[in-house]
């Protein structure tokens, strides 16, 4: 007891303690980076946006991924030494948002975007290294012609860069936030919002409605205003531009003017990526209208599918006709106006080339589904193959139009019998040629007739995708009746993203790797409000962010020869 | 001299040095306490330290080898001079000396005690230091680094630590020797303060004609013109030659300390 009532004793705990407590704040304290909310930084009428929170925090939950400890066993030095470049690139320590504020008119009266990127750093010192090493290119380019033009606003300092006259961008630093655009305007609108001076997006009822509706908060964020964009569009000044007014009539013909908003997350969950698109729109017109009441897909071409399938896309079309109906009146209207060739000519022309109506022989055949699929290689020399099925509501009607198409291209037909359905063959004189059959009133068409034989293979009682466990496991995110599905196996997924990462310093395998990585899953179906559609994968569209970041800044670094 | 005298003079020399001991043991281990430092205070370091591989480890292990023996041959040379020099010059200085004079063991056999333990004690602070900034450096790795497996970085750690060996025994003899001479130093002179400085002005004087050999001995041969990498064979290779002088160095240093000690004259 004596011996903890000694001076040194107690000084020794305190000097602990303080030592303890000060990386424990450290810890646990939110940087500024992790905790953005860069909405507060736009102007309430702003028209859209897309966020990334905590760079640094997205790209440690690349490294603990599932798909990035799969390609790390095949990849050890190459993964690890680009995460760490893309670490030292100086662009990690911070949240990006780009925006369009809006369209304004210049000085000449031509109407201009307002880009505006707005940039969040964890403190002083990652500005200043952000402000070395990618804005460099600024100081270093005063002797190639480019002047930097500097002046006061709201007690910041605003740079408007031009290069031999004309002008470039502008940018401005208020504390750890950095403020690039095409325009001096855009960013001393920011910096009105950031004073209060201007109200920000945050009041903006469609997006605080956007925001509280995304499931996730990390990763990234994207909103898009639907009517800021209609508004923009309807008062773009027309006059006697014919481009302009044709544009604004398929935007509307599309229903495009009808959504309300359009929101985006991309976040991890459970080791991957989970994207999400909510498109608010109640009230649908036009085209899209006509999508959205499409019933939803059955998934029945998917129990053709063979189960060890690569990837498997699979769509309702039942609305195809009347989808291609208003798309041809569409398109129509707009090719009167301009007077060049029209649809109507497009198509008369090919019924004159082919004898087929495409129209009424094909467009009118198709039934309810459509889906493509990649297969697995079927022997050790080939390679993947793709295989397109559609269901049929005029079998006959359908085959008629192919033969007739045959007939007048001047190819050759030829058929053989497989397990009792008959697989015709369509080739050139090159020898290229589709082959295809009906399978249970559903069109099976590929360019390798292995392909063909294996869907076949499968209607009659091989393992299909769809009752597969991979797939029912992946399936099981479906919240409803889909519009789609996609489905991807991600056999492959290694070499694809070794192939994405390539171009760097390092060197990534892009052949032979082979993981067992959870397949990857979307799908998209209709709302009484809009559209949502879903997406899990492995890493989302994080690796080519990461890519971006250490290719473009890593060689700025080492070009500049800074650091 | 009884076996009850060697335990209780050994005991003795123990107990008086045991938490100086482990200051400097903590204290060799200072490369660590900064990289450590770093990674908690630092996003960037610790990113790093979580974007680590099983191949990469290998290479941070290499790095923390090389790290650790610059370390100990250079900056570790003067904190084991600090450590030697309190060996009989603070006993002489608050004159404790004279109670051991009084019991029934010869004056040779009481600086023989303090010298034996003393060089045990910077010995294994020297060459263990090395071992230990290497289980660590793993140990962290393995704990923080989400793609360090200890499946996949156990061969590498293995193979790095048994080259590290070699670097071990280079260093303690090395330390020997500068113990040796200190410890010299500390029986000549009463006042430690004199006594460090000597040691100083002795250990730049040794890096002034043999830094160089001391680097090329371990580190230089593994890392010239290796654009940053480290070659394990190359690390540390032993040569007899100049280990067999160092320990006969520190044989002279230490009998030399005898002498003077025999001879001096203590009031």
């Amino acid at each position: 007891m004596e011996r903890l009532k000694r001076k040194s004793f107690i000084i020794a705990t305190a000097v602990v303690l303080l030592v303890v407590g000060f990386v424990a704040v450290q810890f646990a304290r939110p940087t500024k980076a992790q905790n953005p909310r860069l909405e507060r930084f736009l102007p309430t009428n702003a028209v859209g946006f897309v966020e990334v929170n905590d760079l640094r925090a997205q790209a440690l939950k690349v490294i603990e991924s599932e798909a990035w400890r799969e390609f790390t066993k095949e990849n050890s030095t190459a993964s690890s030494l680009f995460m760490i470049g893309a670490n030292h690139a100086g662009a990690l320590d911070a949240s990006y948002a780009v925006a369009l504020l809006g369209v304004e008119n210049t000085e000449d009266g031509k109407p201009e975007p307002q880009f505006v990127v707005v940039a969040q750093f964890d403190g002083w010192e990652a500005r200043r290294t952000f402000e070395n090493r990618v804005l460099r290119f600024v100081t270093e380019g005063q002797q190639k012609g480019v002047e930097t033009k500097t002046e006061e606003y709201g007690g910041v300092k605003l740079n408007t860069v031009t290069k031999e006259g004309r002008r470039g961008f502008a940018y401005a630093y208020a504390s750890e936030l950095l403020v690039v655009s095409n325009t001096a305007d855009a960013v001393k609108r920011v910096l009105d919002v950031r004073a209060g001076k201007l109200p920000s997006l945050e009041t903006n009822q469609t997006f605080a409605k956007a925001r509280a509706n995304s499931k996730a908060v990390d990763g990234m964020f994207g909103f898009l205003d639907g009517a800021a964009l209609t508004r923009i569009i309807d008062n773009a000044p027309a006059g006697a531009n014919e481009k302009v007014k044709a544009f604004q009539q398929l935007f509307h013909g599309v229903g495009a003017g009808s959504v309300q908003s359009v929101a985006f997350t991309s976040a991890f969950e459970d080791g991957r990526v989970v994207e999400r698109f909510s498109v608010v729109a109640p009230n649908r017109e036009g085209v899209l209208a006509t999508v959205a009441s499409n019933p939803p897909t059955q998934g029945g071409l998917l129990a053709l599918v063979p189960e060890d399938a690569v990837q498997a896309f699979d769509a309702s079309v039942a609305n195809a006709p009347q989808t291609f109906d208003q798309l041809v009146a569409l398109a129509s209207q707009l090719t009167e106006q301009s007077g060049k060739k029209g649809p109507a000519d497009v198509l008369a022309e090919f019924t004159e080339k082919t004898g087929v109506d495409f129209r009424g022989e094909i467009v009118g055949a198709i039934g309810t589904e459509f889906c493509a699929a990649q297969l697995t290689a079927g022997t050790a020399n080939d390679g993947p193959s793709g295989v397109l099925l559609l269901n049929l509501k005029d079998e006959s009607a359908f085959t008629h139009a192919l033969a007739k198409f045959a007939e007048r291209k001047g190819r050759t037909t030829t058929e053989r019998e497989y397990k009792g359905t008959t697989i015709r063959r369509i080739e050139d004189e090159e020898k290229h040629g589709l082959e295809y059959a009906f399978v249970g009133g559903n069109f099976v068409a590929s360019g390798k007739g292995a392909a063909v034989e294996r869907v076949i293979d499968t209607a009659q009682g091989g393992r299909s995708l769809k009752s597969g466990a991979a797939y029912q496991a992946a399936a099981a995110q479906l919240s409803g009746p889909a519009q789609f599905v996609y489905y991807n196996s991600n056999t492959d997924y290694l070499n694809r993203l070794g192939r994405t990462l390539q171009g760097g310093e390092q060197e990534f395998k892009t052949e032979g790797q082979r993981a067992s990585l959870r397949p990857s899953f979307a799908f998209g179906m209709t709302l009484p409000d809009g559209f949502y559609v879903e997406s899990r994968t492995p890493l989302g569209t994080f690796p080519r962010l990461l890519t971006a970041i250490t290719s473009k800044l890593g060689n700025e670094k080492k070009d500049g020869g800074a650091e | 001299m009884t076996k009850e005298i060697v335990k209780a003079m050994l005991w003795k020399e123990w107990r008086e040095t045991r938490w100086k001991w482990l200051a400097f043991a903590l204290a060799f281990h200072i490369p660590l306490f900064i990289a450590g430092l770093t990674v908690a205070l630092r996003a960037s370091a610790r990113f790093d330290l979580y974007a680590l591989s099983d191949s990469v480890a290998a290479q941070v292990l290499e790095v923390a080898l090389v790290a650790q023996s610059v370390f100990l041959i250079t900056a570790g040379l003067f904190l084991l001079a600090f450590f030697a020099v309190g060996s009989i010059g603070s006993e002489l200085d608050n004159r404790s000396m004279f109670f051991l004079f009084e019991r029934p063991v010869r004056r040779w056999q009481v600086l023989l005690f303090k010298y034996a333990v003393g060089a045990v004690q910077t010995t294994t602070c020297v060459g263990l230091s090395i071992l230990t900034t290497l289980a660590a450096t793993y140990l962290l790795m393995a704990a923080a680094a989400t793609n360090v497996t200890l499946a996949g970085s156990w061969g590498s750690f293995v193979l790095i630590i048994s080259n590290g060996v070699r670097g071990t025994v280079w260093t303690m003899v090395i330390a020997l020797m500068v113990y040796s001479a200190t410890f010299l130093f500390s029986v000549w002179f009463e006042k430690w303060w004199i006594a460090v400085i000597a040691g100083a002005v002795s250990l730049v004087g040794m890096f002034y004609y043999f830094g160089g050999n001391l680097f090329d001995w371990i580190i230089s041969a593994a890392t010239r013109n290796k654009s940053g990498d480290v070659n394990l064979d190359l690390y540390g290779r032993l040569d007899p030659v100049p280990i067999l002088v160092m320990l006969l160095v520190s044989a002279g240093l230490y009998f030399a300390s005898q002498y003077v000690f025999a001879w001096k004259e203590m009031k």
